[in-house]
């Protein structure tokens, strides 16, 4: 569960595969803040939805040194026909197989539904948990705000750091 | 009743391609005109042209239709047909509301308002946009349906007035 994920250690490492099957590892991105995004489904029925302002505010988000990877159980053709249809040119992973796994190891699963929970976990340049939002309905969608705030606090954090250096 | 001492702002980030904000519109429309000295709408660009490619243009011509007093007609009338947002389409809907199609034509070659247009998308970056349409009441986001009854619910809320 989520509680039991604690801010600034290690967040839990995963291998998952994107649209085009090729396999992404949260550790390959050392160096770089990472924002995870949970979200509950491809093709989900809102308009423009939190993915696509995030693929809209997309340079701004690396402006911070940072890269996203959204994660939902769908499968790697669903994710990529998604990816297309929706111009999104951030990694889709696909929680698929064993199902919503790495959903249940970030505490963001639903066992009701099983689909993941709308959330988004920040990750640092070197591999800790930084801060999580998780959604209260995950019919909506974090405001982006949200992600900048974040990677402001990271990015603030590392330049004091350097400072010290 | 909305209590006309404690005026409420709602405020709209939109996106003249988004169907979900054209649908919005007359529900948010006749909640203004019903309450004309009580509730004020203020309509901000967020063009998502990931998704939307027209999105943008649309959004300059509302501006230039501003620019001539007419921003709402053109609002009305970008959403009346949408996604039909080709210049040439942009041009009879600006013909159809009487704008000097000269000057929209210059300021529309020009991007005159296109500045206008990124701040309000900035503007919308950091007031939290979620989706489009985003609104805003009294500049609290309001992520609940956006139906006459449960907008206007939630207007009285923040208003503090009492409902009849």
């Amino acid at each position: 569960m989520a509680q039991t994920l604690q801010l600034n250690k290690p967040a839990p490492e995963f291998t998952l595969p994107d649209g085009n099957r090729t396999k992404v590892n949260l550790k390959d991105f050392r160096g770089k803040s990472v924002v995870l995004a949970f979200y509950p489904a491809d093709w989900s029925p809102v308009c423009t939805n939190e993915l696509a302002i995030i693929q809209e505010t997309l340079e701004d988000i690396r402006g911070y040194n940072a890269e996203v990877l959204a994660i939902s159980v769908d499968n790697v053709w669903s994710h990529k026909a998604w990816a297309q249809q929706q111009h999104i040119s951030f990694p889709l992973l696909s929680d698929f197989w064993p199902h919503g796994e790495v959903a249940r190891t970030y505490g963001v699963f639903r066992d009701e539904d099983g689909i993941s929970n709308r959330a988004l976990f920040f990750i640092d340049k070197s591999g800790n948990l930084r801060n999580t939002w998780i959604a209260e309905n995950p019919a909506v969608a974090p405001g982006i705000n949200i992600i900048f705030d974040a990677l402001e606090v990271i990015q603030g954090a590392h330049q004091t750091g350097a400072r010290r250096a | 009743m909305i209590d006309p001492n404690a005026p409420v702002t709602i405020l709209e980030y939109g996106d003249f391609e988004c169907p979900y904000c054209a649908m919005a519109a007359p529900v948010l429309e006749r909640i203004v005109v019903e309450n004309p000295d009580a509730i004020r709408l203020i309509y901000r660009h967020f063009p998502v042209t990931t998704v939307h490619p027209l999105s943008l243009i649309a959004a300059e011509a509302a501006e230039a239709g501003g620019a001539q007093g007419k921003f709402w007609q053109m609002h009305n009338a970008l959403f009346a047909n949408q996604p039909r947002f080709e210049s040439d389409s942009l041009r009879q809907l600006s013909r159809a509301i009487g704008l000097d199609i000269r000057r929209f034509d210059r300021e529309m070659e020009a991007h005159v308002h296109l500045q206008e247009v990124k701040q309000d998308f900035r503007r919308g970056v950091q007031d939290g946009v979620n989706g489009t349409p985003t609104l805003l009441i009294n500049r609290v986001r309001y992520d609940g349906p956006r139906e006459y009854d449960a907008i206007l619910s939630a207007i009285a809320a923040v208003a503090g007035a009492r409902e009849l």
